[in-house]
């Protein structure tokens, strides 16, 4: 093993978010986000062609 | 030099010297290797989401991007579709593993899940595909920016070079990332103005919706496609799924992203700027796209170069001054026809002579290619061996004779940030991987005391200088090897699916041991390889083969294992029935047991 890195910062690993009080609220608003952008484009797609 | 006026190089030189002195200051005062490796973890979110946007913007987003959407179109957008996937998995499972064991490298968390072995074979892969990444990093955007501003190119390459090793040794991570935020904001103000520029710039009558059914009658508005051809490089299906794997591999386990968001101030802050990265990425791709289509339709309406290399255009009418001359005289009279046919398309629209009026404009458009396509040619026959892809030239040409004095500035700022920011992130995390991963270790394994803090800082910045070397040199020899170049670009996704899959095996296998997944990392790595070279399949694909070869083989590996082990016992077994306690049989017993304690190490 190598010696203690002190590379990541402070903080425990299950720190709860800012905002939104659970990670999975937020991982499940960025998924969102994709699809809604997959489902424009191919509005924009269908609408430009 | 030439192209730009004092204002522009007043606006180049402040922006850049600004950004660099503000970055060198604000980061003055590294102490120790830590410090220099990841800072001192007082970064919020918003700097680490920009940083590693920065990052992974090089010179070539800004040139070549809106050349491919000039040229093809908005279907490249597919390519990052699986990057905000790829930033969940990695908030929710890589980034608290590196945080539980406080590591300064990604492939320092190999070592704490494995063994030394797997750390060392990551690292290399890194070392080997990122080093080479950089190089071309600083030599692309110097070619095209020698050869289209008339700056001499190697002056450029050293110039870009120096500047960046020059603060990323003085400021170490901290001024890798203070300069990137910086930069970031200088790209995205000169994507939002460029933007506006080509707007504005589009004729009367001509509005934004207009421009893009324009240019969906033309086909460059294919945004999203979910045909499966694995030999089609961008679709719905090679973004998401080939996509996921490549973002997955280099936002998780490449040093130089890694870097970024382990310099946060705390787990959350990390998250939260990966997950910013995952919701503006894809609108800033769009963005880029988006510009050169609107480039696209805006030389629909004026008169284009017959080619936008310049200086090889000029190298040809030397070459053939009544050849290009005939060519220009036909390639003027098809836009004329392309222009009309342009207007008249808008004017049909939503008449009943819209589908008459889009196909001649198809027909015009398709007049024009012809003529291009000749230019081409001509230039293929008359200079042997130049490139005849323009497409990276394309945004630089309009920007230098369409865009008003001071912006041009400005936007050749933006290209530079990027190269910068791209190359400073490859230096700090080559530096801190050879120091870390390879020194510190090595030093370790010879028994000596861990260096002190002066020392371990000294080794970091002496790593990053040499790496600055290293790339400088590659990247002044570039020139000698152009296939170098194509073949480099892929190394990069040659490496990512095998390093990939030691980190998957590492998260979700927790019972699969050192020996067996390096097997597989070697046997999946020897995979890709080959199958570059004897097979059609596109790269994106290369990181999903490589990542679920690693996984299988490391799987299997203990299986034979077990496999070889009951042969073995058997034998055993049948041995002491035939030749009973005979010497012989004992000798035969002796070297079977070593074998078996051999194969029970694996």
């Amino acid at each position: 093993m190598s010696e203690p890195g002190a590379g990541a910062g402070r903080g425990g690993t299950d720190e709860p978010p800012p905002f939104w009080s659970r990670w999975s609220r937020i991982y499940w608003f960025v998924a969102g986000l994709l699809v809604a952008q997959i489902a424009a484009f191919w509005l924009l797609s269908r609408w430009a062609s | 030099m030439g192209v730009l006026t004092a204002l522009d190089w007043l606006v180049l030189v402040g922006t850049l010297a600004g950004i660099v002195v503000y970055g060198v200051w604000r980061s003055r005062g590294a102490r120790d290797v830590n410090t220099y490796v990841v800072g001192d973890h007082t970064l919020r979110w918003p700097t680490i989401g920009l940083t590693i946007m920065a990052t992974q913007a090089s010179a070539i987003t800004f040139i070549s991007t809106p050349g491919q959407g000039f040229s093809d179109g908005m279907r490249f957008v597919q390519f990052y579709l699986g990057l905000p996937l790829a930033m969940i998995v990695i908030s929710a499972v890589f980034v608290p593993a590196y945080y539980r064991l406080r590591v300064r490298t990604a492939y320092e968390y190999l070592e704490h899940r494995f063994d030394a072995r797997v750390r060392i074979f990551g690292g290399a892969l890194f070392l080997i595909g990122r080093g080479l990444g950089t190089g071309i990093t600083l030599y692309a955007p110097s070619i095209i920016l020698s050869q289209i501003l008339g700056w001499p190119l190697q002056p450029t390459i050293w110039a870009i070079g120096l500047l960046v090793v020059l603060y990323t040794v003085l400021g170490g991570t901290r001024a890798v990332s203070f300069t990137q935020q910086q930069q970031m904001i200088v790209m995205l103000t000169g994507l939002g103005i460029a933007a506006v520029v080509v707007i504005l710039r589009l004729p009367d009558g001509v509005s934004v919706g207009g421009a893009v059914q324009l240019a969906g009658a033309l086909d460059h508005m294919n945004v999203v496609s979910a045909d499966f051809d694995l030999k089609n490089r961008y679709t719905l299906w090679s973004g998401l799924i080939g996509g996921f794997f490549l973002q997955l591999s280099y936002f998780g386990t490449d040093q130089s992203q890694v870097q970024r968001y382990l310099s946060g101030s705390s787990i959350a802050e990390s998250r939260l700027g990966l997950l910013f990265n995952g919701m503006f990425k894809i609108p800033m791709q769009f963005l880029i796209l988006f510009i050169g289509v609107m480039v696209f339709v805006f030389y629909l309406f004026t008169r284009p170069p017959v080619h936008f290399d310049a200086p090889r255009l000029e190298r040809l009418r030397g070459a053939v001054p009544a050849e290009v001359t005939a060519l220009e005289a036909r390639h003027d009279e098809a836009a004329a026809a392309r222009r009309a046919a342009a207007f008249a398309f808008l004017e049909a629209r939503g008449t009943s002579g819209e589908a008459e009026a889009r196909a001649a404009l198809k027909v015009a458009a398709k007049r024009t290619e012809d003529v291009h396509h000749e230019a081409q040619q001509l230039i293929e026959r008359v200079l042997p061996g130049a490139e005849t892809r323009e497409a990276d030239h394309v945004f630089l040409s309009f920007v230098l004779d369409h865009v008003p004095v001071g912006l041009v500035g400005l936007l050749i700022a933006v290209i530079m940030c990027a190269a910068m920011s791209a190359v400073a992130s490859g230096l700090t995390s080559l530096g801190a991987t050879t120091v870390v991963d390879f020194y510190f270790r090595i030093r370790q394994a010879l028994g000596r005391p861990p260096p002190d803090a002066k020392h371990g800082l000294r080794a970091s910045q002496l790593a990053t200088v040499a790496w600055g070397g290293l790339v400088l040199l590659f990247a002044v020899t570039a020139s000698l090897f152009d296939n170098l170049v194509v073949a480099v670009n892929v190394i990069g996704s040659l490496f990512y699916g095998t390093i990939l899959g030691l980190f998957v095996v590492a998260f979700f296998l927790p019972r699969v041991r050192a020996t067996p997944v390096l097997i597989g990392a070697i046997v999946a790595q020897a995979l890709v390889v080959a199958l570059h070279l004897w097979s059609d399949i596109v790269f994106l694909w290369f990181n999903v083969i490589g990542c679920l070869a690693v996984v299988i083989v490391a799987l299997l590996v203990p299986l034979l294992v077990q496999a070889v082990l009951s042969v073995i016992s058997a034998v055993q077994k049948i041995i002491k029935r035939l030749l009973g306690m005979t010497v012989a049989a004992r000798a035969i017993r002796g070297v079977i047991s070593a074998v078996q304690k051999i194969i029970k190490r694996l």
